[in-house]
């Protein structure tokens, strides 16, 4: 079962083609899907006249559930997608253990306050991505030092660390939804902490896209020095690694996506934990193949999981639901896995 | 000379007043193994580290290449030494070429990855190391030896002009630590200064050259093995009864216990 | 341990029997008379009291608020949870009951008010047996899921608290508004029925075919295009691809729960901009701000007649509305209210 080699050149180029394939058929499928009756040949014609900018001749009502309705939602779940499995091979690196993602580290919960914190002082969207950002800073900070202030800095540590991080936060965030107002405001911040794709809209990912392309490629620029960071602190030191500058860019930018996802979708869990392994199954660890994989991947499954949510039955299911599903068998299989490095 | 110690004093800020160096003097030259023996806690990690520049001592001087350690860049260090941990956890699954392309990090731009020169010195130091066979295999996959084969050709792949071993034998088994012995022989032949620390003279006997002693009280003594591992030193220093017995067959001095 | 066991045997059956008794008082019909009960909202068999015109009463469930205001019992009341300060505003027995917190019952501070009953919802077991079990005050629990649950809590109401009277009088009242709309709907003739939907706190989700709003439709001469859907009376999130599909000719957005959009941000939405509702400018958010018309309780009646109006205008005009209007906040208040106070455009 285990790779023999590492796939080199042609076959790595396989598995990116693939995945790429995979994704752009998962995109022409997932406008063809939906509870609006229309059939694939109408929804492709209309999607292709519309990003070319013409009048395809359908009903009006037809061309906004493709355009108005699916694209965004399609584009919105692959691009949160790939930002969460991208920060969290990111975390994973540089916190030199497999077991983290940026919702067991509470960075979504943090970066969920710190909308909610916007949306409660009645600021912007731009002011609630930075809010955002900084709720994610502050949880990743909270995160880190309590290992450091327990002189414990195992990797089940860090995780529990994640645990009481995420708990205060999810109390602080029941604080807020205290004290919003409930007709104007604690709606949209109970929608934020849920975690939906059903009303991104094109303009808010026109507004978000650079917070998530910029950190991207800082990260696949410094995706070589991230392996470096994850032989471990001393070790990357002696190597010659300016530990602090690449730990602190890594981790800038990974919580930077991760509060971009929030932005866009509130907070999903799982994702950025399994993708990353999954990535590492295909490929290896090595970060320069493993990231744009991870952005691929996680794309794919960002949009099964959400394509299958609005499909599925009458009602439309909570996407966390699907992605919780998944994702908590898949952890205590990763537990398994490591159980020797546990301790 | 590639190290020039003297008078180091090191405490580490937690430790109220404790020295655990105090007035270290030491050279290394280019060629040379130095073997540094004391009991646990006496300093050896900490001087390693103070000679890898990850801690800043209080007092003294370290030159490495004839430059104060604190005057150079991380960058700079990396260049100059490579540096063999006593514990290395792997955390992921890298192939054992990745991970010795690693020790190129000295001279890769920040922005920047390594490229084919980096991974054909690579391959040169696993042929080096005789392990060109492991290169695409995961390095958690491989054995306790051969990882530590692996980790060695990391630290000489960027051509380094010092070694640091902290306790390269620590973890392997009796066949294993002869061999990472006589690749350390190897290359000191090769012109590295190595300097190793060990828990067990015996292999300060076996690797000759010089040895060094920290008493557990942050003071350090250096010369030629012989005149260093002695039987009275080896008894005083680790409070038990040790002999130096010449075993006639094998033609050089042991250090074994007599009894239990 | 295990030589206790046989010790502590009659010890669990005593407590089993006591709790198991404690919970069979209530529903145990054996004990009383036909006469002096009545069954509440939850099925329960409750013991009309002696006094029962002098019965305190403590509720933390905004529904039941209209209820004590229709039947006159505001006097009596000791806690009350209103939805808006509407409520207060124009009764000052409300306002001056004070409150005990909103949805969940503080059983302490309710020991501390020692209310003869506390009037609650049907769905919540838990709190309803502590309230009976560990306190010993009887929980009267309403259902008003349809009219026919209108009438009945006010019918069962007046009967455990007193006013009968009182209580005939409003569902008379509710029958002959029900009436007169059944009787304009009967003029509208098949081909002239308006598809509607009522959505509830987001786009895509909506009032399920079992929920008042849905059967308010009906009553209206509508035709409820989320009949077929349910979800044990909850709003249902059927996505907003489907509410596309349906199409339907207008849309009600609810007053009865808080929304994240406005019946503005749908009219300026291009991708809504298909939609038939929102090119006939029939996107209509149910009044009033300060007093939801949609809230399940005698106010349907003047939600289903704002739904006529505004479904067949030709049939019910704006001025039979407005008259209405006045006609139901002077039954149940005596008086009636500025439509700006109220936060009702009629233009809207």
């Amino acid at each position: 079962m285990r790779k023999q080699s590492p796939k080199g050149g042609r076959s790595l180029a396989a598995i990116y083609l693939t995945s790429a394939l995979l994704l752009l058929a998962g995109v022409v499928l997932a406008v063809c899907a939906g509870k609006y009756p229309l059939s694939p040949a109408e929804s492709l014609r209309i999607l292709l006249n519309g990003l070319l900018g013409r009048d395809s001749g359908y009903p009006l009502m037809t061309q906004n559930v493709v355009m108005g309705l699916r694209l965004p939602r399609i584009l919105g779940s692959v691009l949160v997608g790939a930002a969460l499995s991208i920060s969290g091979a990111a975390y994973q690196s540089s916190f030199k253990n497999p077991l983290v993602s940026p919702d067991l580290l509470g960075i979504s919960s943090g970066a969920c306050i710190g909308a909610a914190a916007a949306i409660l002082l009645s600021l912007p969207t731009a002011g609630i991505s930075l809010f955002a950002f900084l709720g994610g800073i502050a949880a990743v900070t909270l995160t880190m030092s309590i290992p450091v202030l327990i002189g414990n800095r195992s990797n089940v540590v860090l995780v529990l660390s994640g645990v009481i991080v995420g708990a205060a936060m999810s109390s602080i965030l029941g604080f807020i939804k205290y004290i919003a107002d409930p007709e104007t405001q604690l709606a949209s911040i109970t929608y934020w902490s849920m975690g939906s794709f059903a009303y991104v809209t094109l303009g808010e990912l026109m507004i978000l896209l650079p917070v998530l392309l910029v950190p991207t490629v800082v990260l696949l620029l410094l995706s070589w020095w991230i392996d470096v960071l994850s032989m471990g602190e001393t070790e990357a030191r002696a190597l010659g690694a300016n530990v602090n500058l690449v730990r602190g860019i890594t981790i800038a930018c990974a919580t930077l996506l991760t509060a971009g996802s929030v932005c866009i979708a509130g907070t999903i869990g799982w994702v950025g934990l399994i993708v990353p392994h999954f990535g590492r199954m295909l490929t290896d660890p090595s970060n320069r193949r493993l990231m744009p994989l991870c952005g691929l991947l996680g794309g794919l499954f960002m949009l099964a999981v959400d394509t299958l949510t609005r499909t599925i039955g009458v009602t439309e299911m909570p996407v966390s639901i699907l992605t919780g599903v998944i994702g908590a068998p898949f952890y205590c299989w990763l537990l398994f896995r490591q159980r020797r490095s546990l301790g | 000379m590639i190290y020039r110690i003297s008078g180091l004093v090191y405490t580490y800020p937690t430790a109220a007043g404790k020295k655990v160096l105090d007035g270290v003097s030491l050279t290394v030259a280019a060629g040379e193994v130095l073997t540094l023996l004391g009991r646990n806690g006496a300093g050896k990690s900490t001087l390693l580290s103070c000679m890898l520049g990850l801690l800043r001592p209080q007092a003294g001087e370290l030159l490495l290449t004839g430059r104060s350690i604190g005057a150079m860049s991380a960058r700079e260090i990396a260049a100059t030494v490579g540096y063999v941990p006593q514990f290395h956890l792997p955390g992921f699954d890298y192939t054992v070429l990745d991970f010795v392309v690693m020790g190129c990090a000295s001279r890769i731009g920040f922005f920047s990855r390594p490229g084919r020169r980096e991974r054909e010195d690579a391959e040169a130091a696993l042929e080096e190391l005789h392990i060109s066979h492991l290169r695409d295999r995961p390095y958690t996959r491989i054995s306790g030896g051969e990882r530590q084969q692996a980790i060695i050709a990391r630290t000489i792949v960027s051509r380094p002009q010092a070694l640091l071993f902290d306790e390269p034998t620590a973890h392997l088994d009796f066949g294993n630590q002869m061999r990472v012995l006589r690749c350390i022989k190897a290359l000191a032949a090769k012109g590295y200064a190595v300097v190793m620390t060990t828990h067990n003279p015996d292999h300060a006997l076996l690797l000759g050259g010089r040895a060094a002693l920290l008493d557990g009280c942050g003071r350090l003594g250096s010369g030629r093995t012989e005149e260093i591992v002695t039987q009275r030193m080896l008894s005083d220093m680790y409070g038990a009864d040790i002999r130096l017995e010449h075993v006639a067959s094998i033609g050089r001095k042991v250090a074994v216990y007599p009894s239990l | 341990m295990r030589k206790r066991l046989p010790a502590l045997l009659p010890v669990l059956l005593l407590a089993l029997c006591t709790a198991f008794s404690g919970c069979v008082i209530n529903t145990s019909p054996s004990e009383v008379t036909a006469e002096n009960t009545v069954t509440d909202g939850s099925g329960a068999v409750l013991a009309i009291p002696e006094n029962r015109e002098e019965l305190t009463i403590a509720s933390v469930y905004a529904v039941a608020a209209p209820f004590f205001v229709a039947l006159d019992l505001s006097d009596r009341v000791v806690a009350v949870n209103v939805k808006s300060i509407f409520w207060t505003d124009a009764v000052k027995p409300l306002a001056q009951a004070g409150t005990m917190g909103r949805g969940a019952v503080d059983l302490e501070a309710l020991a501390g008010l020692d209310p003869d009953v506390l009037v609650h919802r049907s769905n919540d077991k838990t709190t309803v047996e502590a309230v009976q079990g560990k306190l010993g005050i009887p929980v009267f629990c309403i259902t008003v899921e349809s009219v026919a649950d209108i009438k009945e809590t006010l019918r069962t109401m007046g009967l455990y608290f007193g006013a009968e009277e009182r209580a005939r009088e409003v569902a008379d009242w509710l029958d002959g508004k029900f009436d007169l709309i059944g009787e304009i709907v009967a003029q509208i003739p098949r081909e002239q029925r308006v598809t509607a939907l009522v959505l509830g706190g987001e786009p895509g989700r909506v009032a399920g075919g079992d929920m008042l709003q849905s059967w308010m439709i009906g009553q209206a001469g509508g035709i409820c295009l989320a009949a077929a859907v349910a979800d044990n009376r909850n709003w249902t999130n059927v996505g907003v691809e489907t509410v596309f599909e349906w199409n339907p000719d207008m849309l009600f957005l609810t007053s009865s729960t808080v929304l994240d959009y406005t019946a503005d941000t749908l009219r300026a939405d291009p991708t809504w901009s298909g939609m038939s509702a929102v090119q006939s400018g029939s996107i209509h958010q149910i009044p009033a701000k300060i007093d939801s018309w949609d809230m399940p309780g005698i106010s349907c009646a003047l939600g289903t007649m704002y739904m006529l109006h505004k479904m067949y205008p030709d049939f019910f005009s704006a001025g039979q509305l407005e008259r209405e209007i006045d006609e139901y906040y002077t039954f149940l208040f005596g008086k009636t209210f500025e439509r700006d106070y109220l936060g009702y455009n009629p233009e809207d």
